[in-house]
């Protein structure tokens, strides 16, 4: 890595110094081969991690284990494959829903992921992926610790649905303006990102509060309420979760045959549960075989295999007031353009490792296309590596010019402060400007000002105030009452009318006598006939005038 | 001597040339919880047009939620008024009425049923 230049990440400054190095801009943007990052993906369950030119990211656990069988130690990431007894596992979790909150967790295991014998960074620059919306305090930490604890040279953070996003596309070679959404659904939640002409389109972004721990805990909470209790085996049962439940395509129908007695029941397996001396991990017992050997300690599941992943398509099942993740889907597609929508429902992607359910694309499938309109195609694609797919995109992000416009030296770190550069991490792929385009006043408003400007021309409440109605179209008699006829030497009159393209004008005369000038405001009505008469025509608008317009004149 | 002075001099003033970053910090930090950090940004004055944190969660289902047995996760036509756990058949009905109080109370959390109101 002795030819790489920091420097060359920021062609931009460049570009503004002399047009003349365009040229050598230009051959920058080619992918050189010793263009290496470090991409770690930073997942609450998993951390994803690997350099940019491995095929396959390294899968660490993003935890620190206690283990009964060994009290003194603690496991950190990777090490847990050395402990041989993993019943009764504690987790310490460095994230609480998603957002990185004990930092004393996260920075032992990322110690761990970068420990010389695992990933270790050398001047790398760093991919690093953080939660939508990531609250400012957490990013400042992992600012600090990135630059200042592991000193790295090139810094970049995104979302990790922006790097599958450049996966996708670039396994497609579609260009860059693609519309697609993509569904993240994550350990901790699921989030529903639409993206339009290469960035997220922020108005409709979704979030569903339902995820894969809420999915082992709840599996946890009903095997301890019907046949043992594991509420401390964490460990083993998110293992289960992963070997039995599936998504079902009719819960009505499945749950009819689950009802049936056991010898004509096709869903209830019997899963044999690690005893961590002979069976290290658990498997389902092959239904064919009757005979079991009787050291085996069996966990009988039956419905429980698909009401649990169920959660995540009505989450009122449980009590939890949000729609479920298909209902998401629509409810996040059409809150974005109408002329997008249709392009948006062709490509829906569904990663994170809470998609791995068996059934899962194929449920969504079929709750998408009964919800959106039959005349749009849907599509949905899920990739078979679902969990690893957006560390994959790091690479794509690697070759992209925005990471050599967005990447933040050590430099920048230090000179322009946290804002600055925390603004180019989050505004990457990130497009505000369709929320002025959206906001556009309605017709309503415009009334209301309307009257507010005649209200403005003091019509109501003061006495010399003079209205007159014109009824011949050319002339404008101006109706000058009191004061203005007493007046000896009154200037002429400089007629000011303010038309507006509308039929009632506001004609504003300044009656000018030494010392004292008066305001006349005169409305004058023509006579003319504009297709758009009742919004116009003010006299008889009932809320303006509800005596009429005769105690006026 | 002089060009020692020169060089001095082009350095910002406002850098201390003494200042160090002290890496290894032994004060237990404490950090914030999420509840916090979220409160926190609640209370920001934020403009209604921004899509932040709290504001892109998925609103409630028109759908009203399926009933299915708090015992054996079958489809419960049936509630029990007194405990108000959910049934399938008279079979479970005969467990339920001997169920002790907390064992009653565990089922309804475990659906999220706990409010009085519900």
């Amino acid at each position: 890595m002795a030819d790489w230049d920091s420097k060359s990440f920021r062609p931009s400054r460049r570009r503004r110094s002399s047009g003349s190095t365009r040229e050598l801009l230009v051959k920058q943007a080619k992918p050189s081969p010793q263009l290496q990052a470090l991409i770690l993906d930073n997942g609450a369950y998993t951390i994803k991690v690997g350099y940019s030119k491995d095929e396959e990211p390294r899968l660490i656990p993003n935890c620190i284990m206690k283990a009964k069988s060994e009290r003194k130690r603690l496991f950190v990431g990777k090490q847990i494959e050395e402990c041989r007894d993993c019943s009764g596992l504690y987790f310490l979790l460095p994230c609480e829903r998603g957002y990185i909150t004990r930092w004393e967790v996260q920075k032992p295991v990322w110690d761990h992921v970068f420990s010389k014998n695992v990933c270790p960074i050398e001047d790398n620059p760093v991919i690093l992926t953080q939660p939508l919306f990531n609250f400012k305090s957490i990013q400042d930490c992992i600012d600090e610790i990135f630059f200042e604890e592991y000193e790295v040279t090139n810094l970049f953070r995104c979302v990790p649905t922006d790097l599958a996003y450049l996966n996708y596309i670039r396994e497609r070679n579609f260009n860059k303006r693609h519309a697609c959404v993509i569904v993240d659904s994550g350990y901790s939640f699921t989030h529903i990102i639409p993206y339009i002409n290469g960035s997220k389109f922020v108005r409709a972004i979704r979030r569903l509060n339902v995820g894969g721990k809420l999915l082992t805990n709840h599996l946890k909470d009903i095997i301890s309420y019907r046949q043992y209790n594991v509420m401390e085996e964490t460990y083993v049962i998110n293992q289960v979760k992963e070997d039995t439940c599936y998504v079902s395509e009719d819960v009505k129908k499945e749950l009819l045959e689950a009802a049936k007695p056991l010898s004509r029941n096709s869903i209830v397996r019997n899963y044999v549960l690690p005893d961590f001396n002979g069976i290290r991990r658990g498997f389902i017992l092959d239904p064919n075989k009757t005979e079991s050997e009787d050291s085996y300690q069996i966990l009988r599941l039956n419905n429980e295999r698909f009401i649990v992943p169920e959660i995540l398509f009505h989450p009122s099942d449980i009590g939890m007031k949000s729609m479920g993740i298909a209902e998401a889907v629509v409810k996040s597609i059409m809150s974005c353009p109408i002329e997008q929508r249709e392009s948006l429902s062709k490509s829906i992607i569904l990663i994170g490792g809470n998609c791995k359910f068996p059934g899962f694309k194929e449920r969504m499938y079929a709750e998408l296309r009964s919800l959106l309109p039959d005349k749009w195609h849907v599509n949905v694609f899920q990739p078979d590596d679902a969990a690893t797919y957006s560390w994959k995109g790091g690479n794509a992000l690697l070759k992209s010019q925005d990471f050599r416009n967005n990447v933040v030296t050590k430099k920048d770190y230090d000179e322009l402060g946290s804002m600055i550069i925390q603004e180019r991490f989050n505004n990457f792929m990130f497009d505000y400007r369709e929320l002025q385009t959206q906001s556009k006043p309605d017709r309503d408003q415009e009334k209301f000002k309307y009257l507010s400007k005649l209200k403005s021309g003091s019509i109501f409440g003061k006495s010399d105030v003079a209205i007159s109605i014109e009824n011949t179209k050319d002339q404008i008699k101006v109706d000058a009452e009191g004061e203005n006829s007493n007046s000896g030497q009154s200037e002429k009159d400089e007629l000011s009318v303010e038309d507006t393209g509308q039929d009632v004008g506001i004609v504003k005369r300044s009656v000018g006598r030494p010392g004292k000038t008066k305001e006349v405001v005169e409305v004058v009505q023509k006579d003319i006939k504009v297709p758009e008469e009742e919004e116009e025509n003010l006299c008889e608008s009932i809320d303006l005038f509800p005596f009429g317009t005769n105690s006026y004149l | 001597m002089t060009t020692e002075i020169q060089s001095l001099d082009q350095k910002p003033v406002f850098k201390s040339t003494k200042w160090f970053l002290s890496r290894q910090s032994n004060k237990k930090r404490n950090w914030k919880s999420l509840k916090q950090i979220i409160s926190s940004e609640k209370s920001l004055p934020w403009n209604e047009n921004i899509v932040h944190y709290s504001n892109i969660n998925a609103p409630p289902s028109f759908k009203p939620p399926e009933k299915f047995s708090d015992l054996s996760g079958l489809v419960a036509p049936y509630t029990d008024p007194q405990s108000r756990l959910r049934y399938a058949n008279k079979e479970e009905y005969t467990t339920i009425i001997d169920l002790p109080m907390d064992i009653t109370a565990g089922y309804l959390a475990l659906r999220g049923a706990t409010s009085i109101v519900g």
